[in-house]
């Protein structure tokens, strides 16, 4: 028995990768073999809550904050958010604090539009390059939105864009919300923009991010959060049900011939719960190896 | 020279950091206008010059290592190839099959033409007298050579085809950076799975309880975690009792009754009692209330602590007792 505890608590690294790499594979490539139920957690909750509490016409500010390294974990939760923002008839600004900021909301712009799921009465939407600068441009937008971007992401002047009317700091809008990886994120969105000119904020980062950001949470300046890929899935689910809700009851916004597709984090879903469980018997493995190895030494 | 490298430095330094910190103190328009707009276009200009100074700085490192030969330069020459590749497509090389135009005269007021502006709002009105001029710009209806036979003149100018999906850089981003970022990221999985299998172990009480909060929190966050029953649950509470108290008891016989008459005992009375869908049995719980209790504590202590530095140091700063950036 000690014999073969050991050699599990020896396993060479290669095993390990490749029983991490199946794990991760599998579930991917077949999601339909593991379909687990997926539980909202409470924070998602709140942001899901905040959103739909929006009334037509309002606006919300979009921060895209993340790159290509954190695209699997973020960009799930951006496509479906901008899927709820428009089945609510919300204006959307967007912009970028990250260089590669433009195309990662090109790209989720792409995905809904692409998706057929919307009306051609979707709300106008504006969309502004990068500017350098990290948390300054966050003071900037907070203080004076059209001092710090006078054109849209074509070049468009901000005076010739209906939408713009109105916007001349963060207090114009009615939710701002930030995809983050980093800095600048909803940290320096909290203590630049959002808590000084009062102005509620939400968001959504990586699963690494968290910690960092739980305590606004608990605070009430950040309301609610998208945690990582799970937090995606959980709003990817509540978005989808809205959506399917939605389509029912003929909301104007949502084409009701176009079947409503889940998001990708869902799918993924079953790929990360069984590389954490393999994850934690490997802990298991490796102490009761390192418990047996002591009492032999 | 002395003088403007270090003392004028320095002057600069302190004049600035006082000025920037009075606008949040005096009641002064002019000063908080400064504070708010100039200071913040003054740093997004110096943020954007940086970015040329790194540039610059890799380049010459990356450089420096190939024609030196040290150790690891090879991987230099693909650093610096993907820099100057990435150059090319964002500078030089537009990659999108721009077609061109025959500039006419079309008789229709196009963007830049002058006309005479009767209401003064700076915008064309169709009742203003315009001259039809040939402005250099594709213009509705003039012949272009269409490339693509796809009837719409297809054209990306330089700066705007970085955010073009069918530009050269666009499709090294896609096809390039994308996977081989997010493939960095993914490889963590692997790491942390073999460094957990490694590191992860019961040492110490500390040790102990960051691997409890570890393992509950991996298994919480994902949909596996509401599925684990709760007697599971209990078992892993009532082990985690016994093995903080396992050095207490010699007696390993009794020890080991002790631990499965507990987990009977327990299970029993949740059982009789039907407690089993309390929130303390339940792994997705049990994680968020580690996040929003422990984890916020820890986190909040953190960012008090940091904050206290920052203000020690910008103290430091502004009375010229910090000359690290002078590269002292």
């Amino acid at each position: 028995m000690n014999k073969y505890i050991s050699i599990l608590g020896s396993l060479d690294r290669r095993i390990i990768f490749l029983l991490i790499g199946l794990s991760v594979l599998i579930p991917l490539i077949k999601p339909n073999w593991l379909s687990l139920p997926i539980k909202i957690d409470q924070n998602t909750e709140i942001v899901f809550d905040t959103v739909s509490n929006l009334k037509e016409g309002d606006k919300v500010l979009l921060s895209f904050a993340y790159g290509a390294s954190t695209k699997p974990e973020i960009h799930p939760m951006a496509v479906a958010l901008l899927k709820h923002l428009f089945s609510k008839g919300v204006y959307v600004y967007i912009v970028s604090l990250w260089p590669e900021g433009p195309i990662m909301a090109n790209q989720a712009l792409s995905d809904v539009i692409n998706s057929r799921l919307f009306t051609d009465s979707i709300p106008e939407y504006v969309q502004f390059d990068y500017k350098v600068g990290g948390f300054v441009v966050i003071k900037g937008i907070a203080d004076n939105f059209r001092e710090i971007y006078k054109q849209d992401i074509n070049g468009k002047s901000i005076d010739q864009i209906n939408i713009m009317n109105g916007i001349n700091s963060v207090k114009d809008f009615d939710l701002v919300f930030d995809f983050s990886a980093g800095v600048p994120g909803n940290a320096e969105w909290v203590q630049y923009a959002c808590d000084p000119k009062g102005v509620p904020l939400s968001s959504g980062c990586t699963s690494i991010m968290v910690t960092d950001a739980i305590p606004y949470v608990e605070s009430g300046q950040l309301k609610g959060i998208l945690a990582g890929m799970p937090g995606a899935a959980e709003y990817e689910k509540l978005v989808y049900d809205y959506i399917i809700l939605e389509q029912n009851n003929n909301n104007k916004y949502i084409a009701s011939d176009v079947m409503v597709e889940r998001g990708k984090a869902h799918s993924r879903m079953s790929a990360q719960s069984v590389a954490h469980l393999l994850m934690v018997l490997f802990i298991i493995i490796g102490n009761l190896a390192y418990y047996f190895n002591r009492r032999e030494n | 020279m002395n003088f403007i490298k270090r003392q004028l430095a320095i002057v600069v330094m302190i004049f600035m950091g006082i000025l920037s910190l009075s606008g949040y103190f005096l009641n002064w328009d002019s000063l908080r206008d400064f504070t708010d707009k100039d200071a913040t276009n003054f740093y997004m200009i110096i943020a954007g010059f940086a970015a040329f100074l790194g540039c610059l700085n890799l380049i010459q490192l990356h450089l420096q290592k190939i024609v030196n030969k040290k150790e690891n330069w090879q991987y230099s020459i693909f650093t610096l190839s993907g820099f100057f590749v990435m150059i090319l497509f964002g500078f030089i090389y537009n990659g999108h099959p721009n077609e061109d135009f025959t500039d006419q005269l079309n008789g229709e007021y196009d963007e830049g033409e002058p006309f005479i502006d009767l209401n003064n709002d700076g915008i064309w009105n169709p009742n203003e007298e315009f001259t039809d001029e040939l402005n250099g710009v594709y213009d509705e209806g003039e012949p272009f050579v269409d490339l693509n036979d796809n009837s719409e003149r297809d054209y990306v100018g330089m700066g705007p085809h970085l955010k073009n999906p069918d530009s050269a850089f666009y499709w090294m981003y896609n096809y390039f950076y994308l996977p081989l970022g997010s493939t960095m990221f993914a490889l963590l999985a692997f790491f942390v799975a073999s460094a957990s299998y490694r590191a992860f172990r019961i040492r110490n009480f500390e040790a102990t309880l960051l691997l409890i909060s570890g393992v509950l929190l991996m298994l919480g966050r994902v949909p596996i975690g509401s599925l684990i029953p709760w007697w599971i649950v209990i078992f892993i509470y009532i082990s985690i009792l016994f093995s903080i108290i396992a050095s207490k008891i010699s007696n390993k016989k009794l020890f080991f009754i002790l631990f499965i008459f507990s987990n009977i005992f327990i299970m029993s009375v949740i059982n009789f009692f039907q407690l089993s869908s309390s929130a303390f049995l339940s792994i997705p719980n049990i994680q968020e209330w580690i996040m929003a209790v422990p984890a916020t504590a820890g986190s909040r202590a953190i960012m008090i602590g940091i904050a206290l530095g920052i203000v020690a140091q910008s103290f430091r700063i502004i009375t010229g007792r910090e000359r690290s950036i002078l590269g002292d």
